[in-house]
């Protein structure tokens, strides 16, 4: 028997939505938006990220219609708790700024054409919008209902970007906030 | 209202300077950073003033009225043994200087003491004239159970309590403001009185009561944090705190739920826009939050509210100072409930989704 799980696939709407999967967890974008896997991109894999160690990345950067660059990490705790909570607002920012750093090298020098064309609009963006999609294993405890207050790694990672984004978000699947896309 | 001070040698400050926002200043740190010290210094400098203006026969500030009172107020208030005792330690004979710049220059003063001064300050720059606004002091306990004959009691006897305890006390059994300002009252009081179920009152018999709806309760029964918003509401309701005015309170969260916390925020907030200049120290990051939840809000619009980190160092007290959380470095509750999930995750929590 056939199941639909949504009206959107009932109406095949799905394919009017871009999807990209990160850690199992699969994101799905408003087609009018520009997405991108930093982290497979071949400059940074070939050239940025061997200029030395511990430079790292961000998963997703997307681009919507009023040219605010989204800067969209993911991290599972149900699939893999190997980043304590005290480090992981630090291991965001790092990671937003290694991204950032790499957005002008790879606008100039990229050879890849699409990646070029994505850093020269990051380059062009009016608003950087930083996001945590920070997922949590149920817990049947009364004082933790989640091992980790999203509230805390948000303030922390507020004032650790404030200067690239006063207003940064930690999300989950269950509690997207108004945001734009979806995850399942 | 008070602009800046600088501190040189003042318990755990070496030397520091801080610039307050016009209307709310947030002071945040650990246990031992000074925070108490840094309201109880500015209080007993605008207690002093305001006293003396109504006791004096002198109709302009003079040095060695100052020199005096300002030595007896700060032993009073920070109740140590001597005012020598406030200097900051450090081998051999330090001095302590203490600048306040107001926004009326007026009311500007510069003193200092030494590690072995005991009665008197040394007046640098005096006031050109008294203040008449009464600063008030909330310490972290409520004051409206011990309210009856305390103040009698202090004045003859010598007692360990502090002084903020008594000049509260002096303003909580003030007379009710009358006339024109009542209504202004009424829009600072209703939140409080909601949220207490409950006005405050002051019988003849001099003791506290709650009265609501089932009847009029003796203070001492009413849940203690009921009792810290109605020493905020008789403050009000007084007119101790109203269009202008100081309103220091060292940690307004200390035995309240969450619930009340929320309203504490909103009411700090508005007496800050009505004119009162307020400084808090905390410790709550709960606190915090709903400040930054009622600011990011449009009803805030123009507020001048400026945060101060205090962190310790060997070598004394660092202050970091900005307009928002994010600019005072760490905030030592934050990192602690961060470490807290550290130590729980590390317990191997239950996870029914694997």
């Amino acid at each position: 028997m056939n199941h639909w799980h949504s009206l959107t696939d009932f109406l095949g709407l799905e394919v009017m939505m871009i999807q990209c999967e990160i850690d199992g967890l699969i994101f799905s974008f408003p087609v009018t938006w520009k997405i991108t896997k930093y982290d497979d991109w071949a400059f940074y894999r070939n050239q940025f990220s061997r200029m030395w160690n511990e430079i790292k990345a961000v998963d997703l950067i997307a681009f919507d219609l009023s040219s605010t660059l989204w800067m969209i990490e993911v991290k599972d705790y149900r699939k893999n708790p190997r980043t304590k909570p005290t480090s992981l607002p630090y291991e965001v920012a790092k990671k937003v700024f290694d991204t950032l750093a790499a957005m002008l090298p790879a606008k100039v020098n990229a050879s890849d054409l699409e990646e070029k064309e994505m850093a020269e609009k990051v380059a062009c963006a009016q608003k950087i919008r930083i996001v945590l999609h920070l997922e949590q294993p149920h817990q049947d405890s009364k004082k933790f209902r989640r091992a980790i207050d999203p509230a805390d790694v948000q303030q922390q990672i507020r004032k650790l970007l404030h200067p690239v984004d006063a207003h940064p978000i930690v999300v989950e699947k269950s509690d997207m906030r108004n945001l734009a896309w979806s995850v399942k | 209202m008070i602009k800046k001070v600088t501190i040189r040698n003042l318990t755990v400050f070496a030397e520091s300077e801080l610039e307050f926002g016009k209307n709310l200043n947030v002071i945040i740190g650990e246990n031992g950073t000074g925070k108490t010290h840094l309201l109880k210094l500015l209080y007993s400098v605008l207690a002093v003033s305001f006293d003396a203006r109504k006791k004096s026969h002198s109709p302009l500030p003079t040095k060695i009225l100052y020199q005096l009172q300002l030595a007896e107020k700060l032993v009073n208030v920070f109740k140590s043994e001597s005012l020598g005792r406030i200097v900051r330690r450090k081998q051999g004979r330090e001095r302590c200087d203490i600048q306040l710049e107001f926004l009326n220059s007026a009311f500007d003063i510069a003193f200092d003491f030494a590690t072995q001064s005991k009665s008197e300050v040394n007046i640098e720059k005096i006031p050109e004239q008294w203040s008449n606004i009464a600063p008030a002091y909330l310490p972290t306990r409520e004051l409206l159970t011990i309210y009856p004959n305390f103040v009698a009691v202090y004045e003859g006897h010598y007692l360990e309590f502090e002084e903020t305890w008594r000049d509260t006390c002096l303003l909580l059994g003030g007379l009710l403001q009358k006339g024109l300002k009542e209504k202004k009252i009424r829009t600072l009081l209703a939140p409080l009185e909601e949220a207490m179920n409950g006005q405050i009152e002051l019988d003849k018999n001099g003791r506290f009561y709650l009265n609501n709806s089932s009847g009029r309760i003796e203070i001492p029964l009413v849940a203690e944090g009921y009792r810290k918003l109605g020493m905020l509401a008789r403050l009000i309701a007084t007119g101790a705190l109203l269009e202008k005015g100081y309103l220091f309170w060292d940690e307004p969260e200390a035995n309240l739920n969450p619930r009340i916390i929320k309203k504490v925020a909103k009411s700090i907030l508005d007496l800050s826009v009505s004119g009162i200049q307020v400084f808090i120290a905390t410790h709550s990051l709960f606190l915090l939050r709903e400040f930054d939840i009622l600011l990011s809000g449009k009803s805030y619009g123009n507020i001048d509210v400026r945060f101060f980190g205090l962190h310790g160092f060997s070598d004394g007290v660092q202050v970091m100072q900005g307009a928002s959380v994010d600019e005072v470095g760490d905030i030592a509750s934050l990192d602690e409930s961060l470490a807290q999930s550290d130590r729980f995750l590390g317990l191997g929590g239950h996870d029914d989704s694997m």
